[in-house]
Order: structure tokens, then C-alpha cells, then sequence
């Protein structure tokens, strides 16, 4: 899985705990997405050990992720 | 506090303070909050940063300061972002002192920070001296002269470097009421 510069030296550093399997589950199978003004996309999903919705971003070339985070404002 | 920008994703991140961010939540197009395990606002999120904010300047005021310290500066460029004051120059941005002679990379090559020597604190560059070691030497009444005297390979460039550097330092200081 490609990743960002941002998504190694910051997202991951700020949030250990986020597992690259929940990324691609929520990858494979988002209850929503959302392509932002800047190019990139948007994906939700819920994570079972989480407990909470998981907000993916990705970059315009659909395959770098660029973001992760448990989304508190997230309404399915 | 940490600012840290990562410019080829154009993101800013503010560490406010460290910790583990449970959960976040966007607050406005692009602007994400962190949150720890105790509810406690962490970080700051910035994306598309270049496009919102003037990268290019950043005040500090009145801030208790123990240490400020500046590194992997990302190279300045115009930005068309809306400012309430003028884009600064590249060499106001960094403390220069273009009104006296001492240009930026003259400047540059007698004061660094290193986190690895005196904690971080500005010093004249191949040593262990700090800017505020020579400006209380200079207050306690010694000349510059006298200053390179005492201390084998600081140079007059060297000491004239530490008062720009505080006197740019202490720019928008005020006096505590």
C-alpha cells in the first residue's frame, strides 16, 4: 500500500493503534465516499474493534493514502 | 508546541501537545481537531495549508519561551494567499538584518540551534556559546574585542551576529505590564 510522506511521519506517529487492515477493509468496502476539491477521496467505514467510523483519505491517484482518523463527526 | 508543514502534501500539522489522538473531528473544510483519550483538544490539522495561510509568517507574542526552535525550513515562495499584512521577505522571515549590513547568509553562518547542543538555545555556529552568554558578557560591560579575547575562535562578526539576532528576536516583544 502506498503511502504519503504525511501519512508515515505524522498520521501514524499521532495514532499507533490504526492497523493498515482496517484502512483496507475500509477501502474495499466504504459505506460512503466523498471526492474533496483538492482531488482526493474521501472513504468511510466502521471498524468492529474500533467501534467507530474510520475516515480514509487517499490521494487523486486513487491508491496513496493520505489520511486515516476514528471520525467523531461522521453520521451514516 | 511544534508546527510542522509538510510541504509536498501541503499539510500543517500544530502539535499543541503530545500525545495519542483517539478520535478527531473536522471543524471546517479541511481543519481537523485531535483529540486524546481525555477529551483534550491535541492538534491541529491543516489541509491545502499554503492555500489558507500565509506559511510564510509567523509571530510570536508575548509567548513564556524557553525555547524556540526552527528547523528543515521549507524554501519561501510567493504565495497569492489573502494577507492582513504584506508577504514578508524571505530574509524578514528569518530574523535578518537587511538594514545593517548583515545580509542572510551572513547571518546565518554565525548563529545556529542545534537540539543536540545547549538544548537547542541559539549559538555562535562551532560552538558552545549562547547568544545569551555573550549578551550578558556585553551587559556585564566587556567589548566585543575583549569577548574574542576571552573566547579562542569567536570572531566581532560572531558578537555583532548574537545583537542582531536579539534585537530581530525581540522585535515584537513588550514589556509585562
Amino acid at each position: 500500500m502506498k503511502t504519503t510522506d504525511y501519512f508515515r511521519e505524522s498520521v501514524l506517529v499521532r495514532r499507533p493503534y490504526l492497523k493498515m487492515e482496517w484502512i483496507e477493509a475500509v477501502l474495499r468496502n466504504p459505506v460512503r465516499t466523498e471526492v474533496q476539491p483538492n482531488g482526493r477521496t474521501r472513504y468511510w467505514g466502521f471498524i468492529e474493534e474500533l467501534g467507530k467510523y474510520l475516515r480514509v483519505v487517499v490521494e487523486a491517484d486513487g491508491e496513496t493514502v493520505h489520511n486515516a482518523f476514528p471520525d467523531r463527526g461522521f453520521e451514516p | 508546541m511544534v508546527f510542522r508543514y509538510f510541504a509536498q502534501s501541503d499539510m500543517l500539522y500544530i502539535e499543541l501537545m503530545p500525545g495519542t489522538s483517539i478520535e478527531s473531528q473536522e471543524v471546517a473544510p479541511g481543519v481537523v481537531l485531535d483529540f486524546d483519550a481525555q477529551d483534550r483538544v491535541i492538534g491541529i490539522e491543516i489541509e491545502d495549508a499554503s492555500s489558507v495561510i500565509n506559511l510564510s509568517e509567523l509571530q510570536v507574542l508575548s509567548l513564556p519561551l524557553a525555547s524556540f526552535i526552527v528547523v528543515d525550513r521549507t524554501p519561501y515562495r510567493a504565495q497569492s494567499v489573502p494577507s492582513a499584512a504584506p508577504a514578508l521577505a524571505e530574509e524578514r522571515a528569518t530574523y535578518c538584518a537587511t538594514d545593517s549590513g548583515t545580509a542572510e547568509s551572513e547571518w546565518q553562518q554565525h548563529i545556529v540551534s542545534d537540539t543536540e547542543v545547549m538544548s537547542g538555545k541559539p549559538v555562535i555556529r562551532g560552538t558552545r556559546l549562547t547568544v545569551e552568554h555573550i549578551l550578558n558578557l556585553l551587559a556585564d560591560g566587556l567589548t566585543p574585542e575583549e569577548i574574542v579575547t576571552k573566547y579562542g575562535g569567536v570572531s566581532v562578526s560572531d558578537v555583532r551576529a548574537c545583537l542582531r539576532f536579539a534585537a530581530r528576536s525581540l522585535g515584537a516583544t513588550r514589556v509585562p505590564a
